[in-house]
């Protein structure tokens, strides 16, 4: 991160979104809408002070609701850029009209109030989409006190507790009573895999990154134990399996296969209900924490921003690719990329390559002096054309253009838009467009010959 | 406002308190109970596991008398013959091979406008926890009560409230005046389906459920169904000899409850007829 | 030895799919509801067991097993079932298709009190707890195993001495003769 935000190609937008998006490959014309951040980046000097004096306190996003932060914020130590944010939501002076202590403190006379956003248009060739996914939420499953019972958290909140600058400086404490924690208790499979309350298919990292936790707790606080409880292990990558085996091995982590079907609160330890399929008994087990992994899902804003994009998303909101084996950067909207956890849950090794590929997939679009389209597009004959634009309309890519010959009033295609999908050439009333290759003589031709062929078949049967 | 009542088997015996308090709290709230003529059982589980034909026709039957009284709506406190007739109409409605079974061995086709409503339901919708608040004559202060709903929400007739943290007993109470508490078992089976055939079975659970009531430091669980209530309040006894420890958790009905806040009299509640005795408790707390 | 026969292995699941109209190749065998399945702590087998057998067409295991006929019908299981199999229900269909096919009842006590019930209202058109409960235990040869709760019961006016036979029991003895233990299937 703070390399690309040094590099002299490279500008990074903060706090900033992505309003409108026009024309196509290499003629992108995006609106971007930048958010206040009430600071002058140019001013500020990271020093701090005045985080250190906000008296507003939040729950903090980064750290899942298990620490605090102030009204004017970092989202992470090592955040870039190393200025911090003002959330006008919960700020004092922007609520009640006064307090300015950060500006009282700022050695830098960086604060500025009156920031306001602003929007302006500028061009690009290509766009990637990376906006990564979100947490599955855990408070559907009733039966576990999710959302109820603090010793009750997800996978990430633990990697927070673990982080050394995390809510808990590193310590890993009950979120309930601040009391150590002996007997934790990991359960796969909350909110995917399930048909009922969550997503039916598998969120595809957690079996890898609870065995990580797991390992990490052992190393860190070797007198903890953990247990998890699973339906089935996908340790599918590179030394993946030899990994979960490390953890049963090495690191005496008990797998235990089955459902948690519910979880007690009984003050001061939880009490989980579990189930030994390998078995065919009932486990009943305390703990001082339950880690659930919750199913990572499609960012709830990406079917907006799909929308200015105009590219597609499936029925969970995760972006689609062209082709899931060929093509699983590439939009079906040419010079937009989709890299990450955007098009399906993912882990970091899967994510690189993912956003390698699309940064090398805009390069040899780059690279190029002329765009090579498929022959399959739509034409316009003007002579027929009469001028209604129905195909504007119906053109998902929009690819079409109004412009005028010889007077009349005509529809133009853009040919690096066009897909060749052929919604003008059926709404087209005067039969105007055709999809090269794709005449209606020639549909209509084919059409016939695969009727004869029945026919012949069928003829053939009853002979 | 007046309802029709399906009381079920268990309200016209072990279970009489539950007839008695509900039919009083009804007309204190100036509600008129409408008894459906000549019912008959619902069926219940056991018919459920013996015949597929009869777990319909019986409650069918049952929906037929009291849609012939004309009534709109009926009020069954009873979980289990609650689920009996949702079931069935909700089978009814979905299933065009039992629809055509029912109608061709009843020769009744229902129409299907009876609205069927369990107390609770009843009491949050038609009643409303406004007015019920505004008819308390001696909130219950002071006493600290967990509700306990059983299987009763996981029966899918009934969309009552959140399947396995429910609140609408806790808001009942609340407007009452008690204190309702958090615990853990507010939905867990207690049992009482096997209390005859597998007493063992049914022990354990009654233990584990009495464990948490106590463990939450309440002064009774309060439970609107005639089988757990009674499976709770009468197998104390046996439990504490089986056990060793001392169980004496007053399990009341909810209707007891309201019936006391709204100002009824304990014998007008049925209360004497409470195995583990609740008339300590109301004395220490100063509802009697 | 379990012998898988590839030709009969969807027979038994489809059955069950055709008189429940539960799809039991859907169980994903998580164990779920074996978890928080009330009675399993009791038992040699657990519910998602019984589904298994469904799915390798053992029939006559999943028949027979106790644990089918010690289900509670509380429907945790099938509440908390993550892909939507109703275990609950299935239970059911097993418990009619073992006595319909003549298998012997996994707890035969279950079924005498199922049989007593069902004749308690027959007789009487409402259930006779006093009745139903003495005749159960004579029929057990355990005439005093409720003994304990009758004089409390007593005492209280909580039990009826004697049977409420409803008015018009004629109509209810008729749905029994016309009644079918399955309507489809």
């Amino acid at each position: 991160m703070t390399e690309s935000s040094h590099h002299e190609k490279i500008e990074l937008l903060t706090l900033s979104e992505v309003a409108d998006v026009k024309g196509f490959v290499g003629n992108f014309d995006i609106t971007i809408k930048t958010n206040p951040r009430y600071v002058n980046m140019s001013k500020c000097t990271g020093c701090g002070e005045c985080i250190t004096k906000c008296p507003s306190k939040v729950l903090s996003e980064t750290d899942m609701g298990l620490g605090m932060r102030k009204a004017i914020f970092k989202p992470f130590s090592q955040a870039v850029p190393n200025v911090p944010v003002i959330d006008a939501e919960h700020c004092i002076f922007f609520i009640k009209g006064k307090c300015k202590t950060c500006e009282k403190f700022c050695p830098a006379g960086a604060i500025d109030y009156e920031q306001k956003e602003t929007i302006r248009t500028e061009k690009f060739g290509a766009i990637i989409v990376t906006t990564g996914y979100s947490m599955f939420d855990i408070s559907k499953y009733g039966e576990y006190g999710a959302g109820k019972y603090k010793d009750v958290i997800t996978g990430l909140q633990l990697e927070r507790m673990l982080d050394p600058n995390g809510p808990t400086g590193g310590h890993l404490v009950r979120p309930s009573d601040g009391k150590e924690i002996k007997n934790i208790v990991f359960v796969q499979c909350v909110g995917s895999r399930d048909e009922e309350k969550g997503m039916p298919y598998c969120s595809k990292i957690c079996c890898m990154y609870t065995a990580k936790q797991a390992i990490l707790l052992k190393d860190h606080f070797p007198e903890t134990q953990s247990v998890i409880f699973y339906i089935d292990i996908r340790a599918t990558g590179k030394n993946y399996e030899e990994f979960i085996l490390r953890a049963q091995r090495n690191y005496g982590v008990i797998y235990i296969r089955g459902r948690v079907s519910k979880i007690d609160n009984l003050g001061d330890k939880l009490l989980v209900y579990g189930a030994d399929t390998l078995l065919g008994e009932v486990v009943k087990m305390e703990a001082d924490l339950v880690v659930l992994a919750s199913a990572m899902i499609a960012n709830p804003d990406a079917q907006n921003l799909a929308r200015k994009l105009n590219i597609p998303y499936d029925t969970y909101g995760f972006y689609t690719e062209v082709h899931p084996k060929l093509q699983p950067v590439e939009s079906i909207t040419r010079g937009i990329f989709i890299a990450g956890a955007c098009t399906f849950p993912k882990d970091i090794p899967d994510s690189v390559m993912m956003g390698s590929a699309a940064a090398a997939k805009t390069c040899a679009l780059f690279a190029a002096d002329e765009l090579t389209v498929e022959p399959k597009l739509a034409d316009v004959n003007i002579q027929k054309c009469v001028g209604c634009f129905n195909c504007i309309g119906v053109c998902p890519f929009e690819a079409i253009q109004k412009d005028v010959v010889g007077g009349r009033s005509v529809a133009k295609v853009i040919k690096t838009l066009c897909q060749g999908c052929g919604n003008c050439a059926s709404t087209c009333r005067a039969g105007a467009i055709d999809v090269k290759g794709f005449t209606d003589d020639a549909v209509y031709a084919q059409i016939s010959a695969s009727f004869d062929e029945i026919e012949e078949r069928e003829e053939h049967v009853a002979g | 406002m007046e309802i029709g009542y399906y009381p079920g088997c268990s309200l016209e015996g072990v279970s009489k308190e539950f007839d008695i308090s509900l039919r009083k709290v009804c007309s204190l709230l100036d509600i008129k109970l409408v008894e459906i003529p000549d019912w008959h059982c619902c069926g219940t589980s056991p018919l459920h596991a013996f015949s597929q034909g009869l777990s319909y026709l019986l409650p069918y039957k049952n929906i037929q008398k009291a849609v012939e009284t004309g009534i709109k709506g009926i009020l069954v406190p009873c979980p289990s013959c609650l689920y009996s007739l949702c079931f069935t109409v909700e089978a009814y409605k979905n299933d065009g091979v039992i629809k055509n079974y029912l109608i061709h061995n009843t020769g009744f086709e229902y129409t299907g406008d009876l609205k069927i409503y369990h107390i609770l339901d009843f009491l949050r919708d038609l009643v409303t926890l406004e007015a019920l608040k505004n008819s308390i004559k001696k909130p219950l202060k002071g006493l600290k009560v967990v509700s306990y709903y059983g299987c009763l929400m996981r029966f899918h007739g009934i969309e009552i409230d959140d399947d396995e943290q429910p609140t609408i007993i806790d808001k009942i109470v609340e407007s009452i005046g008690g204190e309702p508490l958090e615990w853990t078992h507010k939905v867990e089976c207690c049992g009482a389906g096997l209390s005859i055939t597998r007493p063992d079975i049914t022990q354990r659970l009654l233990k584990d459920i009495l464990d948490s009531a106590k463990r939450a430091g309440a002064d009774c669980v309060t439970s609107v169904c005639p089988l757990c209530q009674s499976n709770l309040d009468m197998r104390q006894k046996g439990l504490s000899q089986a056990s060793g420890n001392q169980y004496n958790m007053p399990v009341v009905y909810l209707t007891q409850l309201i019936g006391i806040a709204l100002g009824a009299k304990s014998n007008e509640l049925g209360m004497e007829k409470l195995i583990v005795d609740f008339i300590p408790t109301m004395k220490e707390k100063g509802l009697l | 030895m379990l012998q898988v026969d590839s030709e009969q292995v969807h027979n038994f699941k489809n059955r069950i799919l055709q008189l429940s109209d539960v799809d039991v190749t859907r169980c994903i065998q998580c164990g779920k509801c074996s978890a928080g399945c009330p009675v399993a702590p009791d038992m040699e087998e657990m519910p998602n067991q019984i589904m298994r057998y469904i799915q390798l067409n053992l029939k006559e295991k999943a028949l027979t097993s106790p644990m089918v006929w010690v289900c509670a019908s509380c429907v945790t299981c099938s509440a908390r079932c993550p892909e939507g199999v109703n275990i609950a229900r299935v239970m059911n269909v097993l418990r009619r298709l073992c006595i319909e096919e003549g298998y012997q009842p996994g707890q035969e006590q279950v079924n005498a009190f199922n049989s007593l019930f069902f004749d308690n209202i027959k007789k009487y058109g409402r259930i006779y707890e006093l009745g139903l409960i003495v005749q159960y235990n004579m029929k057990m040869m355990t005439p005093f195993k409720d003994i304990g709760l009758f004089p409390d019961m007593v005492r209280k006016g909580k039990i009826s001495l004697l049977p409420h036979r409803i008015k018009d029991i004629g109509s209810i003895r008729e749905l029994f003769q016309k009644s079918k233990r399955f309507i489809k299937g």
